[in-house]
């Protein structure tokens, strides 16, 4: 059951409509994107393949102070076609975590501040957690 | 008059004299604190006080004091002892040159400086120390002492590069974003941010949103708030590590963000690509970013009264118990005390920092009202142990920098104090009279003392008059005024409410209100800046132009008699003047002759009359008054004025006040409180609000925009709360010129219905209303508005705070000199689809009108939007050519039953469809979006909505279940194609509405579209 109303001056229609009135898939097809848009906005990896460091889901880690080694451990992870993805960053990581440890508040893990000392968050936890935010 | 007299005397010198003289006078101490001041705030603004009073018997007194009681009609009949003075403030000159020593006179007062000068560890005062102290560290690390009496404003900028790859003026959300960005793209990158903020990049939004709801104190003081999934979560951005240190970002080789505090970029050179600070210090880039933002518009009636300064005045806390010597002895002088300065200087000549800092003071003085004074009262006894001498002046205060006498005039003081923080200024006067009743009731009579504040600007090279104010104080015994004061309330009290309006009782507090600057006040009173000795000697140049200028002011005043009484003896005081031989600069005088014109005079023609009218928005009663010219204007009574006026009070009582605008005039006056100045958006805003708030004053909010609404239904919520613990709890009432709630975006029918929903969160809203006045009633604000069901009569709304939140206005005041294209319709910065303006220049945010290729030219304020756009701006810096593509969208929160987001073009205005769920409300979702800025909804609330839906649906018929529009969606069209959708209470589905506005397809049949946002699922 639906009804239609229409308040007073006219250009504002109202509908009321059941859930019923809406269960039926909609007739209106939305068109299809483009393969890559390069004026959208992105996810962390772009669909030709390259990192989208712009991307919301990194935070400002591509961006602070670390964000070149950030930059040169990740491409690294993402370029790897190891056995073990990523075993060959050993260097690149271990920069990371030396950076990170530079700046205890910016990049040490809040969830563990009831410690006393604020440990900081280690390369790999970082880049894994940029992996996982991507979706 | 003497006052009259000193006026004059204030007048001449050339400028450099003033400058050689402050620059002698001025105290190291002061000195100091400019210096260290000028690191953080923009607007270096000093005021000195100029304060002279001659305490005479003059033998008018009689006379001005009848003519007193006949103006003012309550206070009169015991005004009998009294003094004269006038206090001028003008700002001192900030110079910086040498000269240490010290004037004998300033000694005795400055002491206590001095004394902790001496012992080395006060490179500043301990007002200065209140304020602002992480802003200082983050320039200035070289906090050693004395270093900072040494170090001149070229060692201290020198902190700021002088070259920035990226540049960013503006310290908003879409700076960060933009930041991010370029960062994200050269990753090198060495951008410098100047932000006039004093905080690092902090969001907005839950400022009117989160925060309010968020219940644990502790955490609101470290600028944390909760989320709506109750995790907490900083205002800030970033924390302090994320930022690069200003003085090594060129050194840093992988780059950095680095952030200037408190400073402002008023000038841009694009020839030379150079920005220019407000302190003169040039910094060349590469890039640049305009991320500028807005500033909070005010209204006409408040701007008049708002960039009052007001002096708060207490002559009722002493009590005779503290003071039993001087009262036995029947009280051969009389105590008033300054307290609380206050400043309020148009936003226009200002920057946010000296607003904030403006904010933090009224913070202490709330803390001051509540409990009264008692450092006052600690430092008047004091007082009266150490000086119980016969001196005429003496003054106990904090926050003083520095007062200087004169030797040569009698009773001439300046005072010099700092703005950016609290200060009280008491002044003793002894009185000329001894006994507080009428001459022939055997009392001599006194002067009224008035007092006028002229405040100035100082720029290095400049000093700029910004405006001047006045009040007259009458001193009363104080047990006569008290029983004075009780008599007149309760007269006053038996009077109907329409004869209660035209009387006030005694104030607490004086007001000092903003008058024409007639020739009684006119002064340059800069030119009164010689070294205090040379006083004497200024007075004795003589010079030819005096005598066409003393008949002009004889002119003037005689206009000012006309309402002003005390005035009465001006004629001659003035005229014994001319024998003074004071030297009159012709600059002066064309000056003081441009800021009478805003006033109506005896020879004001009809065209001047109309002109003014409309200047001082009388515009509905303009054409009643198409002939009068000045005089016939003048000669009206009020009752005339009121007929003219077809009997509107509001209309007439406002032009009858305007047109007698008396410079002395301390009973019914406009006055605004500090809050309402109404840049509600900053950090320190949110804090004083909420003291404000939890104090349980009564707030109003002008304004039915989205920050109005939040705020309205924000602050109903804390009351609520506050009245639930049993804290005190004030009523909240928003009032708006629109239809209702969010009118501009949300259609008539809904906007209606969300007025109602707020009325539910406990806030009165009242719609359709159209302001008139806002007057000073016993302390509180009293807003008269025409209701539109009333249009015959004015209704009253009286409260302690006024909000006005009637939206921003770009800041573009970097356009002229930049020579940037301003949009004539929108307003802000004309860009394009790249958001660029020029070769290297971007601007993003609020202050950019952009080409969006798919909806037109637009300029947006939301929050959103600054993040996209400030994104897209850094692409584009980088390197990148990408158009405006990704549309914004924004939300708001109305309460815990109302949320919605939006996106695109959601004007109310265009064509709209809106689909509602109905029946079934089988679920009731969690809000949340992708930035998790969303508030929660946590048990309670969600169980009111509820209750409050079955409530709705139980009661209302199927029939009228039109007004139930609790879930659903509204399309706006342009031409059948969908330019905006709001989602009502559903959540989530943005990225479906982006699509819809991107594709632009012919839309017909809206059941079907609706059928994609799935409105009955969560």
């Amino acid at each position: 059951m639906s009804f239609c109303i229409k308040p007073e001056n006219g250009k504002d229609k109202v509908m009321f409509l059941t859930s019923d009135d809406l269960s039926s898939p909609s007739t209106i097809k939305l068109k299809d994107d483009e393969q890559f848009d390069p004026w959208e906005q992105h996810g962390l990896v772009l669909p030709n393949g390259s990192i989208n460091w712009n991307c919301p889901c990194l935070g400002g880690m591509a961006s602070g102070p670390c964000g070149l080694v950030f930059r040169r451990a990740f491409t690294c992870f993402h370029n790897s076609d190891a056995n073990s993805k990523g075993s060959e960053c050993f260097t690149e990581f271990s920069s990371l975590t030396q950076c990170f440890a530079k700046y205890p508040n910016l990049y040490g893990s809040k969830n563990k501040s009831s410690t006393s000392q604020p440990t900081t968050t280690s390369a790999t936890t970082a880049i894994a957690d940029a992996l996982s935010s991507q979706t | 008059m003497q006052i009259h007299y000193i006026s004059h005397l204030a007048s001449t010198q050339h400028f450099n004299l003033v400058k050689r003289a402050l620059s002698r006078r001025t105290l190291p101490v002061l000195r100091q604190l400019i210096q260290a001041d000028s690191l953080q705030t923009t607007a270096s603004l000093r005021l000195s006080c100029l304060l002279r009073y001659t305490s005479t018997n003059s033998s008018n007194d009689e006379q001005t004091q009848n003519a007193e009681k006949k103006k003012t009609m309550t206070n009169l009949m015991y005004i009998v002892g009294g003094l004269t003075g006038v206090i001028a403030i003008y700002s001192i000159f900030q110079n910086r040159n040498n000269s240490k020593e010290k004037q004998p006179s300033v000694a005795e007062y400055d002491s206590r400086h001095i004394k902790s000068k001496d012992s080395d560890e006060s490179n500043k005062t301990p007002d200065e120390k209140d304020t602002n102290m992480e802003e200082q560290k983050s320039i200035v690390e070289q906090e050693d002492s004395d270093s900072v009496e040494t170090i001149k404003k070229n060692d201290l900028t020198s902190n700021i590069p002088n070259f920035a790859q990226y540049l960013i003026i503006g310290g908003g959300a879409t700076a960060m974003s933009a930041f991010k960005s370029i960062r994200a793209h050269d990753p090198t990158a060495k951008v410098l941010v100047i932000s006039s903020e004093k905080y690092l990049p902090y969001m907005r939004p839950p400022l009117s949103k989160d925060i309010w709801y968020t219940d644990d104190d502790d955490l609101i003081q470290k600028h944390s708030f909760k989320q709506w999934h109750g995790k907490e979560k900083s205002l800030y951005f970033f924390d302090d590590e994320f930022y690069t240190d200003v003085k090594t970002l060129n050194d840093q080789e992988n780059g950095g963000v680095a952030v200037v505090l408190g400073r402002k970029v008023v000038d841009l050179d694009l020839k030379k690509s150079i920005a220019k600070l407000d302190n003169d210090w040039e910094v060349s880039f590469e890039k640049c970013l305009i991320a500028t933002g807005g500033q909070p518009k005010t209204l006409k009636i408040f701007q008049d009264v708002s960039n009052h300064l007001k002096i708060m005045l207490n002559n009722q806390t002493l009590n005779s118990a503290d003071f039993p010597s001087e009262h036995s002895s029947k009280l051969s002088s009389q105590k008033i005390y300054l307290s609380d300065t206050k400043y309020i200087f148009p936003n226009s000549l200002t920057n946010m920092t000296m607003h904030n800092n403006i904010a933090e003071k009224l913070d202490l003085s709330l803390n001051n009202n509540s409990n009264p004074y008692s450092v006052e009262y600690e430092l008047i006894l004091n007082w009266l142990n150490v000086y119980q001498s016969s001196s005429l002046f003496i003054t106990i205060t904090y926050g003083i920098l520095s007062i200087i006498s004169s030797k040569q005039i009698p009773n001439a003081i300046e005072i010099i104090w700092d703005t950016s923080s609290t200060t009280s200024l008491f002044i003793r006067f002894k009185c000329t009279s001894t006994d507080f009743a009428q001459k022939r009731h055997g009392g001599e009579t006194g002067i009224p003392l008035r007092i006028q504040v002229d405040t100035y600007e100082n720029n290095i090279d400049s000093n700029k008059h910004l405006h001047s104010c006045c009040c007259k104080i009458q001193l009363f015994h104080l047990k006569g005024a008290q029983r004075k004061n009780k008599a007149d309330k309760m007269r006053i009290g038996k009077l109907n409410y329409d004869q209660h309006r035209h009387y006030q009782t005694a104030l607490e507090d004086a007001i000092l209100q903003s008058g024409p600057i007639s020739t009684l006040y006119t002064l340059n009173l800069l030119s009164l800046s010689y070294r205090p000795d040379d006083l004497f000697d200024a007075c004795t140049v003589s010079t030819i132009e005096e005598n066409s200028l003393i008949k002009k002011q004889v002119d003037d005043d005689f206009e000012i008699e006309n309402k002003d009484n005390d005035c009465s003896e001006s004629l001659s005081s003035i005229l014994s003047l001319s024998s003074s031989n004071i030297k009159y600069n012709s600059k002066q005088c064309q000056n003081y002759q441009a800021k009478l014109e805003t006033k109506i005079t005896m020879r004001s023609s009809s065209g001047e009359v109309l002109h003014w009218l409309n200047h001082n928005s009388f515009f509905s009663v303009v054409n009643r008054f198409q002939y009068y010219t000045g005089v016939d204007l003048l000669r009206l009574t009020k009752n005339d004025i009121r007929q003219i006026c077809n009997g509107d009070d509001a209309i007439s009582i406002r032009l009858h006040k305007q047109l007698n605008e008396t410079i002395i005039q301390s009973l019914k006056i406009l006055y605004i409180t500090l809050t309402n100045s109404d840049i509600y958006s900053t950090i320190d805003d949110f804090f004083t609000l909420k003291n404000i708030v939890d104090s349980g004053a009564n707030v109003a909010i002008v304004g039915g925009g989205f920050l109005g609404s939040e705020l309205a239904c924000a602050l109903a919520y804390r009351s609520k709360e506050n009245a639930k613990n049993g804290k005190p709890s004030g009523k909240i009432i928003q009032l708006m010129f629109e239809k209702g709630n969010i009118s501009k975006v949300l259609p008539e029918y809904l906007s209606k219905w969300t007025s109602d929903r707020v009325r539910e969160e406990g806030a009165e809203v009242v719609t359709n209303i159209e302001l008139v006045d806002a007057s000073l009633q016993e302390g509180k604000i009293s807003l008269s508005y025409i209701d539109p069901k009333e249009p015959r009569k004015t209704s009253y709304v009286t409260t302690d705070h006024v909000i006005v939140a009637v939206g921003i206005e770009p800041n573009t005041d970097l356009a002229e000199s930049a020579g940037l294209e301003i949009d004539p319709d929108q307003g802000g910065f004309l860009v394009n689809a790249e958001l660029q303006a020029r070769h290297n220049i971007w601007v993003a945010g609020d202050a950019a009108s952009f080409y969006d290729i798919k909806l037109g030219r637009r300029r947006v304020e939301h929050y959103d939007h600054a993040i996209v756009s400030g994104k897209l701006a850094g692409e584009n810096m980088t390197g990148a050519h990408n158009p405006y593509w990704h549309q914004s969208m924004f939300w708001s929160d109305l309460g815990p039953n109302i949320g919605f987001e939006a996106i695109g073009l959601t004007d109310s205005g265009l064509q709209t469809v809106a689909v509602y769920a109905k029946g079934k409300f089988n679920d009731e979702g969690q809000k949340g979006d992708s930035d998790g800025n969303r508030e929660q909804k946590d048990a309670v609330p969600i169980s009111n909505s509820n209750v409050l839906k079955e409530k709705t649906s139980e009661t209302r018929p199927t029939t009228d279940n039109k007004n139930a529009y609790n879930k659903g969606v509204v399309f706006y069209l342009k031409d059948n194609r969908v330019v905006g959708v709001v989602l009502w209470n559903i959540f989530n589905r943005i990225p479906i509405a982006r699509k819809i506005i991107k594709d632009q397809q012919v839309i017909t049949d809206f059941q079907e579209l609706a059928k994609l946002f799935n409105i009955h699922q969560d």
